[in-house]
């Protein structure tokens, strides 16, 4: 069996807003198309990426530094696509 | 809302928290409907998967009740507008969420109503105590998928209220009556 691949970066909240409903919804649909399990931290919580009401309670205000967490075998592109909604503020500025 | 005078002529000045800039007139429409709140019951081992299954059933029913209010937005709006409800129909989707409600059903042996109360209110106890003011004030976003509250309405079986602070309707999330006890 192929070793299950585990990644962790930090990511910076960009977006003026933070992590509201509308970018916690483009997080879960955007995780959701990956097999791996995706985790979202802070202050040494984390939650899933697929969950809402688990994004929506992480305090994800901008500014905050939160840790993302990739374990699974797509998990290079999984971290590519959403380190990328982060850094593009999730389309909202 | 809270009810702050009643003049002679009978009208109602109601003082609230503005969604939508500008002054509109027209005919009001009262979402928040009045019930009694919903009753604890303690259910047997038996009944549980009963209740899971009354659960699954107002998901089913509340998840097409959003689809259908986006295709209306969408069509009325545009679709940009309309996307507001993804985050909607994610929270009923929501694995986590749901398994933690089946979770407390198993474990606390209630009826669906109030463990779904206990869960969404853990989740409303975290949003109170985010620090960043700026996104607590975001409650319009964020409490709208998480506030919830239980009420009966006697007529169509039991209801759960999950309340919006957005302008668009409160989604509702109705359970078929319990099954009397054998």
């Amino acid at each position: 069996m192929a070793e299950e691949k585990v990644i962790l970066r930090e990511i910076e909240v960009l977006n003026k807003y933070g992590i509201h409903a509308r970018p916690a919804a483009l997080l879960v649909k955007t995780a959701g198309k990956f097999a791996c399990d995706i985790f979202i931290g802070k202050k040494g919580e984390e939650v899933s990426a697929k969950s809402i009401m688990g994004l929506l309670a992480i305090e994800g205000y901008q500014g905050a530094k939160l840790s993302v967490r990739v374990v699974g075998i797509d998990a290079e592109q999984a971290l590519a696509e959403i380190s990328g909604l982060f850094e593009k503020k999730f389309f909202e500025e | 809302m809270s009810e702050v005078t009643t003049d002679l002529s009978g009208e109602l000045v109601l003082q609230g928290v503005g969604v939508s800039p500008g002054v509109a007139i027209g005919e009001v429409v009262v979402f928040a409907q009045e019930g009694a709140a919903v009753s604890e019951r303690v259910i047997s081992e038996r009944d549980v998967p009963l209740e899971i299954a009354r659960f699954e059933e107002a998901l089913i029913k509340t998840r097409h009740q959003i689809s259908e209010l986006q295709h209306k937005v969408s069509a009325e709006l545009g679709k940009k507008h309309a996307s507001i409800f993804d985050a909607h129909l994610l929270v009923v989707d929501d694995r986590y969420f749901v398994e933690e409600v089946i979770r407390g059903l198993r474990d606390k042996q209630r009826n669906v109503e109030v463990v779904l109360n206990d869960v969404a209110g853990r989740y409303i106890e975290m949003l109170n105590r985010v620090e960043d003011d700026y996104l607590r004030e975001r409650a319009a976003d964020v409490r709208d998928v998480t506030a919830a509250s239980v009420k009966t309405s006697p007529a169509n079986g039991w209801t759960a209220w999950i309340s919006w602070n957005v302008p668009v309707s409160p989604l509702r999330m109705t359970f078929s009556r319990p099954t009397p006890p054998a």
